[in-house]
């Protein structure tokens, strides 16, 4: 563990000095380039006769310029597309109020640390919710498929295969009842798939004139259920279950006569209490090893989640434009390239990715030495 | 004949890889149809072209993923076999720095290079903007396909068969290229390929749904290829997806979210739903081949 530590403390403090260095460059490299840049530009800008806004006159002035120095074209087309950029960005700035050019100060640090905290609150609570969503959810399909319950897709198929079947002795009205029976099921199923697959900026677009889509807890409630998150983790948890299932030690556990009724409610089986109580503990079942296991080893996964976690609330926090929020403030600093508080904005991030990383790895160490490893 | 068809579907359903696929495409193929009947033609042009480059980018993005995570698994292996450590620790913080930024950060940033490039003209074609889009995703992307090939010729150098190759005089080179990556993992690379495949896709539409609402939106309408997010943050498909959540308050207008919206819900039905059939087949693979 010390070694893991060593290694994630060492890239913290290359990544900070690296960063620091970068701030203290770039304010004066940044003014000497916007300098250089509008000093060429100047000279034309200040020609009373020339309105940049015209493309005409545009047009007009590079055919002359062409004209005048015709080995010069290309650089002609440069100058003409920085002046039809600078004539955007100045539209850009009238459109979003006063310009917006800003030093990092104390003050402006402070706001910032307020924003990372708020995001670091928001992302705590999804990550502990979408954490105790996976491991039930993936639990809940485990006992389904241990049960050998077939999927609505099969079970459709198969009521067709028997109405073509011509089987005298069939009732055809009842088999007709199952498959609209089975036929609502898989609807409903396919909107949920369409809701949790659904990119957050989807959702929250189609709620927007029923919610307040800026408030915290809207949030929450869209990172956990939005951009395939929950599913594709259960998924991932499911499978290591399924793996740990099909190992010989669960033979043995069987010959042992531990519980193995993949029924829930019954006896031998497993209650939904113990199914959905954040602390998982199937004693006396043979599902209790077969979930140590594989919750050992999704262990590492949650970096993954956590990371992809970290993308789906920065791109809620864009598209959304929720104003105050880390990500809203990281996009708009790109737009008026105050690059200094991007910088501070990304090594924000950095840490809580990193942070993550360090709390996952100690709880692996944590349960490696649980279970004797 | 019936009865054979029956049997036909009910094989197919148990290879859930190539049922997506064939439904998928099918369910594709039937809005391409309704758009063409009731959307009017500019936009059903526009949504082709999307379509499109969204399945191209992705496309780049795989290959260019596969190329990167080839070339470092070599580097790596390479210093490990010199004893190089200070060479594989070094690459190793570097990757670790790349994991270290959120995917959609990474992008951002660079397509914010991109804009920056297209605004001096360096870029010029529209080719050279889908690929430098797609191997600034594959970037951030390639290294859970470098874990994984990492893990797989680690197990594999923990076998007998490893040292009993090597002994045989087998070079390093082909024994982790061919018999480790090649026979026994090309799988599980191709199901790591269909799942960057989705990230892809996800990551593109919404940087491109962000940059179109949030940053220099002259530059991104006007020069950056017209793809399914940049459609979606489009004003109309706004307007389309706001009509969503009306129509459940007010269920008498549902019909007409499929004949009046019909930009907004087809381009979002687009993005979700080939997010979805990437899902199942990448299962479906897994699930076939016991992955």
């Amino acid at each position: 563990m010390k070694k893991v530590l060593f290694t994630h403390m060492v890239s913290i403090l290359l990544v900070t000095l690296f960063v620091a260095g970068l701030l203290l460059a770039i304010p004066r490299n940044l003014s000497k380039t916007t300098s250089a840049g509008d000093a060429q530009l100047n000279n034309y800008l200040q020609l009373k006769f020339l309105n940049i806004n015209n493309p005409f006159q545009l047009a007009l002035l590079q055919d002359v310029l062409d004209a005048a120095e015709p080995e010069g074209v290309q650089a002609h087309n440069s100058l003409i597309t920085r002046l039809k950029n600078y004539e955007t960005r100045q539209l850009e700035m009238m459109s979003r109020g006063a310009i917006t050019r800003q030093e990092l100060t104390w003050n402006r640090f402070f706001s910032l640390l307020l924003m990372f905290f708020r995001f670091l609150a928001i992302y705590l609570a999804v990550l502990f919710i979408t954490y105790y969503a996976v491991e039930t959810l993936a639990v809940y399909r485990f006992i389904s498929t241990q049960a050998d319950r077939p999927a609505f897709g099969h079970q459709m198929l198969n009521i067709w295969g028997r109405w073509l079947g011509h089987d005298p002795s069939l009732k055809k009205i009842s088999l007709v009842g199952s498959f609209i029976t089975l036929l609502f099921k898989t609807a409903v199923k396919a909107l949920a798939y369409l809701v949790l697959f659904a990119p957050a900026y989807v959702i929250a677009y189609s709620v927007k004139s029923d919610f307040e889509t800026s408030s915290d807890l809207f949030m929450i409630l869209l990172a956990v259920f939005s951009n395939g998150l929950l599913l594709t983790y259960s998924n991932k948890f499911y499978t290591f279950l399924r793996n740990e299932a099909r190992k010989g030690y669960v033979e043995t556990a069987r010959v042992k006569n531990l519980d193995a009724r993949w029924e829930i409610d019954v006896e031998q089986g497993i209650s939904h209490k113990r199914i959905l109580h954040p602390l998982k503990d199937f004693q006396g079942h043979i599902l209790q090893h077969i979930f140590i296991n594989a919750r050992f080893q999704y262990v590492n996964s949650i970096k993954e989640q956590a990371s992809f976690l970290i993308t789906g609330l920065m791109i809620i926090e864009m598209a959304l434009n929720i104003h105050k929020h880390l990500s809203y403030e990281l996009l708009q600093q790109i737009l008026y390239r105050n690059y200094s508080i991007v910088l501070v904005i990304l090594i924000l991030i950095f840490y809580l990715v990193k942070f993550t990383e360090i709390g996952v790895d100690m709880l692996r160490f944590k349960w490696m030495k649980k279970i004797g490893m | 004949m019936k009865r054979k068809l029956g049997t036909a579907l009910n094989n197919l359903y148990k290879k859930k890889d190539q049922w997506w696929l064939l439904t998928g495409s099918i369910i594709f193929l039937l809005l391409w149809v309704w758009d063409r009947l009731f959307l009017n033609a500019p936009a059903l042009r526009f949504l082709q072209i999307g379509f499109l480059n969204t399945l191209i980018i992705s496309t780049l993005v795989i290959l260019i993923s596969l190329i990167l995570a080839w070339v470092i698994i070599q580097k790596m292996f390479f210093f490990r076999g010199r004893n190089w450590a200070w060479a594989e620790l070094l690459l190793t913080f570097f990757l670790n720095l790349i994991r270290s930024i959120p995917q959609i950060v990474g992008v951002l940033l660079g397509y914010v290079l991109i804009t920056i490039l297209l605004q001096l003209s360096i870029l010029t074609a529209s080719w050279q903007t889908l690929l430098l889009m797609a191997a600034i995703i594959a970037l951030f992307v390639f290294l859970e396909l470098v874990d994984l090939m990492q893990e797989r010729i680690t197990f594999y150098q923990s076998l007998d068969f490893y040292n009993a190759m090597k002994v045989c005089g087998i070079s390093s080179f082909r024994i982790i290229n061919f018999n480790i990556l090649w026979k026994n993992s090309r799988g599980h690379i191709l199901n790591k390929l269909i799942a960057l495949f989705g990230v892809s896709i996800f990551l593109q539409c919404s940087v491109d749904f962000i940059i179109s609402v949030g940053l220099s939106t002259k530059v991104s309408a006007l020069n950056l290829p017209v793809t399914l997010g940049s459609l979606l943050a489009k004003i109309d498909s706004k307007q389309d997806i706001l009509a969503i959540g009306y129509s459940f308050s007010h269920p008498a207008r549902l019909s007409r979210l499929f004949l009046q919206h019909l930009q907004g819900i087809s381009v979002a039905f687009s993005i979700v739903f080939l997010l979805i059939m990437i899902y199942k087949i990448s299962n479906g693979y897994a699930e076939r081949h016991r992955l």
